[in-house]
C-alpha cells in the first residue's frame, strides 16, 4: 500500500504498536496481547512520545490497521481516535473543535458497534468500560461547558449554535439504551448468548453508564432500573471484576436510592464495599487499587452519604470497619448528624454529591451561567425531606421510651396542642416505614415494609408494640451441630498409642531380679 | 362529599407501551402522543406514573417545548397518588426554573410539602384557591380523600370528627356523615369519633415465634455414609 505523507512523521514505535493492536483486535484475538498493549504499552509510550502533544491523527496510522478488504479499518481507526481523545482530555488542553470532534467519533463508533454485520472486532472488558465512562464524563463536563454562558465569545457562540445537536441529552440517553439492548446482561449464560464478547460487554457496562447519567439528570427511579438485570452484589460478575466500574457503580446506586429515600437500601447497597475499603484504609491505605486517588474521593464520599444515610434510617447494623472509618473521619460531623443539625446534611451532601448536569441547550445569547443550577435543585429537595425527617426523629426517640403513653402528655413534651399534634402523628409512621425491598432493582414486588417502631393509636392512648423477636435456635444448634460433627471427625482420625505393655513393664522388673 | 372508591387504574394503549420501552422515549417526538395520554388521564381518571415520568424528562430537555397546564396536571396527579414517591421523583426532574413560572404549578409544588408537614388546614386552603386543582384535575379532591383515609387508617383505632374534618378538608358535618355511613377503611359508627375497621397496621402485632426449621439447615448435618443406626450384630453361630 502507498505510504501516506503523514506515515514519515510518525514514530516507528507507534507505527509498531497500533499494527499489533490493530492484529490482537481484528484477527488474532490473543486476550493477553490485548490486555498487555492496552493496560502497559499503550501509557508507556504516551508517556515517553506524547506527553505535551497529541497521538497522531487517523490517517496518519491508517497505513498500519488494513483491514481484509485492502482499505483502512474505519471501525478500528474509530476506536483508535477514541483512544486518542481520551488521552488527549485527559492530559491536554482541549478546544470546543475537539470537543465535537470527540462527538462525532462517538456516534461513528456507536453506530458500528450496534450494526449487526460486523462482530469481529474484540477488546478487553476494561476497555470497553473505559470507553463508556469517558463517554459519559464527557456529556458531563460539555453540558456544564455548554451552560457557563456569561463571558462567552461571539465566535464560541457561534460555533456551539452551529453545532445544534452534538451532546444533546436526548441523543447521549438513546445510544445508551440502544447498546445497552444490543445483547443480554446477566452472568455466563448471558454472554454466551450475546453476539460477541465485545457486544456483551457493551452492553452490560451501557447499563452501569446509563445508570450513571440518569443519576446525573436526576431521573433516580431510572438510574436504579438501569441496573436491571445485573446483579450488583455479585463479585464475580464482570462489572465487579473491574474495581473502578464496581465503584462507580455502587455509589450512583447507593446515592439514588438515598434520593429515593431508601436508605435501608442505600445502606445495603454501600455495606460490602465499604467494608472492603475501610479494612484497606485501616491497613495503609489504597495503594493495592487501581488508581488510589479516585479510590480515595470515592471512599470519603461513599462513607459521608452512609453517615448521611445512618442517621436518618437507624438501627441499621453497621459493620465495625465501617464505623470506625466514620468516626476517624467524621467523627463530630456525625454527632451533629445524628441530632438532625440542618447544615451539617447540608455541607455533607454537598460535599458528597455527583455533578449534576442541566442537560437541556440553553439560549446561547443569554449571558448566565445556569451550570449549577441542577445541583442546588437536587440539595434543596433533600433537605427538606432532612427537615421532614427531624420532626418524626424525635418523636421516633420518645415512643422508644414508652410502651404506652397519653396523646396530651406526649403533645406536652413537644410542646403543641392536642389537636395539632393529633394532625401530626397522621404522616409521622409512614415516614418512619423504611421498604425494605429483598432485591435492589426495579422488581418492587413485595416491599417489606420493616419500621423498627410500631405504633398505633387507641382512643386516647398511643401504644407503642415491641418489634416482633424472631427466636431462631436452629442455625445456633446446627451451628455447634457441625462443630461437633468435625470435630469429632477429627479425633477418629488420630491413631492412639498403644498403651504401655504392663506384661512386658512387669518381665523387665522380674529380670532385674 | 366526593371519595374515591379505589386508586385508579392504568390502561397504556398498545403504541405507549412500545414507545416507553424502547430508546425513542428520549426523542422530542415523544412529547405529543405523551401529552394526550395525560390528558386521557385526566378525563377517564387513570393514572400512569411512568409515561408521566417520561414526559416530564422531555420537558427536562427541552423546556421550550414545556407546556404548563400539562406540568400542571402531571403533578396534580402525582400528588393524588401519596404516599408513593411519584410527587418529589418529578420535582427532581423538572428544572425549577419551569415550575417557578407558572403560580399553579408552583402551588402544587408546594402542597407536597404541606402534606409532608402534615399541615392539612393550609393543604386545603391551597388547593381550593383559583384556580383550584379539583379544576386542573377533575377527582383530585375524591383521590385525594381516598389517600388521607387510608393513611389515618394505618395509625388510628379511632379518630375524632375535628380531626377527620380538618384532614379531609370538609365541614363538620360532611364528617358525621361520613363516619355515620362507614365506607373504604371506616367502619360505621356513631358518636364524637370515626372509627375505622382493623387492618395489620392499627392493631397489635401477634409475636411470631417461629417453630420452623429450614430443612435445608439441617441437611447440612446428614452424611449419607454415616451409619446412624448400627447394624444388627450378626447372630453367633
Amino acid at each position: 500500500m502507498e505510504a501516506t505523507p503523514e506515515d514519515y512523521l510518525v514514530n516507528q514505535q507507534i507505527k509498531d504498536f497500533v499494527f499489533d493492536l490493530h492484529d490482537a483486535s481484528r484477527r488474532s484475538h490473543i486476550a493477553e496481547d490485548l490486555k498487555r498493549l492496552y493496560n502497559l504499552e499503550f501509557k508507556d509510550l504516551s508517556d515517553k512520545y506524547c506527553d505535551k502533544a497529541p497521538w497522531p491523527s487517523a490517517p496518519a496510522v491508517s497505513s498500519q490497521c488494513i483491514g481484509n478488504d485492502g482499505q483502512p479499518d474505519a471501525y478500528f481507526l474509530c476506536v483508535y481516535k477514541e483512544l486518542v481523545y481520551r488521552h488527549m482530555f485527559a492530559k491536554l488542553k482541549t478546544s470546543l473543535d475537539d470537543k465535537l470532534n470527540a462527538w462525532n467519533n462517538y456516534c461513528e463508533l456507536f453506530e458500528f458497534v450496534l450494526a449487526s454485520e460486523d462482530a469481529s472486532l474484540e477488546l478487553t472488558a476494561q476497555w470497553v468500560f473505559d470507553v463508556l465512562h469517558e463517554f459519559v464524563y464527557q456529556f458531563q463536563s460539555f453540558c456544564q461547558f455548554r451552560c457557563q454562558n456569561a463571558g462567552r465569545n461571539s465566535e464560541e457562540r457561534m460555533k456551539l449554535e452551529a453545532a445544534g445537536d452534538a451532546w444533546a441529552a436526548p441523543t447521549v440517553l438513546r445510544y445508551l439504551a440502544r447498546l445497552r439492548g444490543c445483547a443480554p446482561t446477566g452472568g455466563m449464560a448471558a454472554k454466551a448468548q450475546a453476539r460477541s464478547p465485545l457486544h456483551f460487554y457493551y452492553a452490560t457496562f451501557a447499563s452501569v453508564c446509563l445508570s450513571r447519567a440518569e443519576c446525573l439528570l436526576g431521573d433516580y427511579e431510572a438510574s436504579v432500573q438501569a441496573l436491571d438485570g445485573i446483579d450488583v452484589f455479585d463479585e464475580a460478575s464482570e462489572v465487579s471484576r473491574i474495581f473502578g466500574c464496581r465503584l462507580n457503580m455502587l455509589y450512583h446506586l447507593g446515592y439514588a436510592l438515598m434520593m429515593l429515600r431508601r436508605y435501608r437500601d442505600a445502606l445495603r447497597t454501600f455495606d460490602p464495599v465499604l467494608a472492603q475499603l475501610a479494612r484497606a484504609a485501616k491497613h495503609g491505605g489504597f495503594k493495592a487499587f487501581p488508581d488510589e486517588n479516585q479510590v480515595q474521593k470515592s471512599y470519603d464520599r461513599m462513607l459521608a452519604l452512609y453517615a448521611c444515610c445512618l442517621a436518618l434510617a437507624p438501627g441499621h447494623v453497621v459493620d465495625d470497619g465501617v464505623m470506625y472509618g466514620i468516626r476517624d473521619k467524621y467523627g463530630d460531623k456525625y454527632r451533629m448528624l445524628e441530632r438532625n443539625d440542618q447544615p451539617t446534611f447540608e455541607a455533607m451532601l454537598a460535599y458528597a454529591s455527583p455533578k449534576h448536569i442541566v442537560p437541556s441547550i440553553p439560549d446561547y445569547n443569554q449571558p448566565l451561567n445556569a451550570s449549577k443550577d441542577a445541583f442546588h435543585q437536587q440539595l434543596r429537595l433533600f433537605n427538606g425531606e432532612v427537615a421532614f425527617h427531624a420532626r418524626v426523629a424525635e418523636l421516633r426517640s420518645y415512643l422508644k421510651l414508652y410502651s404506652s403513653i397519653g396523646i396530651e402528655k406526649l403533645a406536652g413534651f413537644h410542646d403543641e396542642d392536642v389537636a395539632a399534634f393529633r394532625a401530626r402523628l397522621v404522616g409521622a409512621k409512614a415516614k418512619m416505614r423504611q421498604a425494605d425491598y429483598r432485591k435492589v432493582g426495579a422488581e418492587l414486588s413485595t416491599p417489606q415494609t420493616a419500621p423498627d417502631l410500631h405504633f398505633y393509636v387507641d382512643g386516647d392512648l398511643i401504644r407503642v408494640d415491641e418489634p416482633p423477636k424472631n427466636a431462631s435456635h436452629d442455625t445456633f444448634f446446627t451451628h455447634e451441630m457441625l462443630k461437633y460433627d468435625t470435630f469429632v471427625a477429627k479425633a477418629l482420625t488420630l491413631k492412639p498409642k498403644p498403651p504401655a505393655d504392663p506384661r512386658a513393664a512387669a518381665s523387665k522388673s522380674e529380670d532385674r531380679d | 362529599m366526593d371519595i374515591a372508591a379505589s386508586p385508579p387504574s392504568q390502561a397504556r394503549p398498545a403504541e405507549l407501551d412500545t414507545l416507553l420501552s424502547s430508546p425513542d422515549q428520549y426523542t422530542p417526538e415523544a412529547i405529543a402522543p405523551l401529552e394526550a395520554y395525560v390528558a386521557a388521564q385526566v378525563q377517564n381518571k387513570q393514572y400512569d406514573a411512568a409515561a408521566n415520568k417520561a414526559l416530564a424528562k422531555l420537558y427536562q430537555f427541552t423546556p421550550s417545548r414545556c407546556q404548563d397546564a400539562v406540568l400542571a396536571q402531571v403533578l396534580a396527579k402525582a400528588l393524588c397518588a401519596r404516599p408513593a414517591g411519584d410527587g418529589y421523583n418529578l420535582l427532581y426532574i423538572v428544572p425549577e426554573a419551569l415550575i417557578e413560572r407558572s403560580p399553579l404549578c408552583k402551588r402544587l409544588a408546594e402542597a407536597d410539602a404541606l402534606l409532608e408537614a402534615s399541615k392539612f388546614d393550609e393543604f386545603w386552603k391551597s388547593a381550593r384557591a383559583e384556580p383550584s386543582f379539583e379544576s386542573t384535575c377533575p377527582g383530585f379532591e375524591g383521590q385525594m380523600r381516598r389517600g388521607l383515609l387510608d393513611l389515618l387508617s394505618e395509625t388510628f383505632q379511632a379518630v375524632p370528627l375535628d380531626l377527620l374534618s380538618t384532614v379531609l378538608g370538609c365541614d363538620a358535618a360532611q364528617a358525621a356523615a361520613l363516619a355515620k355511613a362507614g365506607g373504604g377503611p371506616l367502619a360505621p359508627s356513631s358518636g364524637a369519633s370515626a372509627s375505622f375497621k382493623p387492618n395489620a397496621q392499627n392493631q397489635q402485632r401477634k409475636e411470631v415465634v417461629e417453630k420452623t426449621v429450614a430443612l435445608t439447615s439441617l441437611l447440612k448435618l446428614y452424611d449419607p455414609e454415616e451409619q446412624i443406626f448400627e447394624a444388627a450384630p450378626a447372630t453367633a453361630e
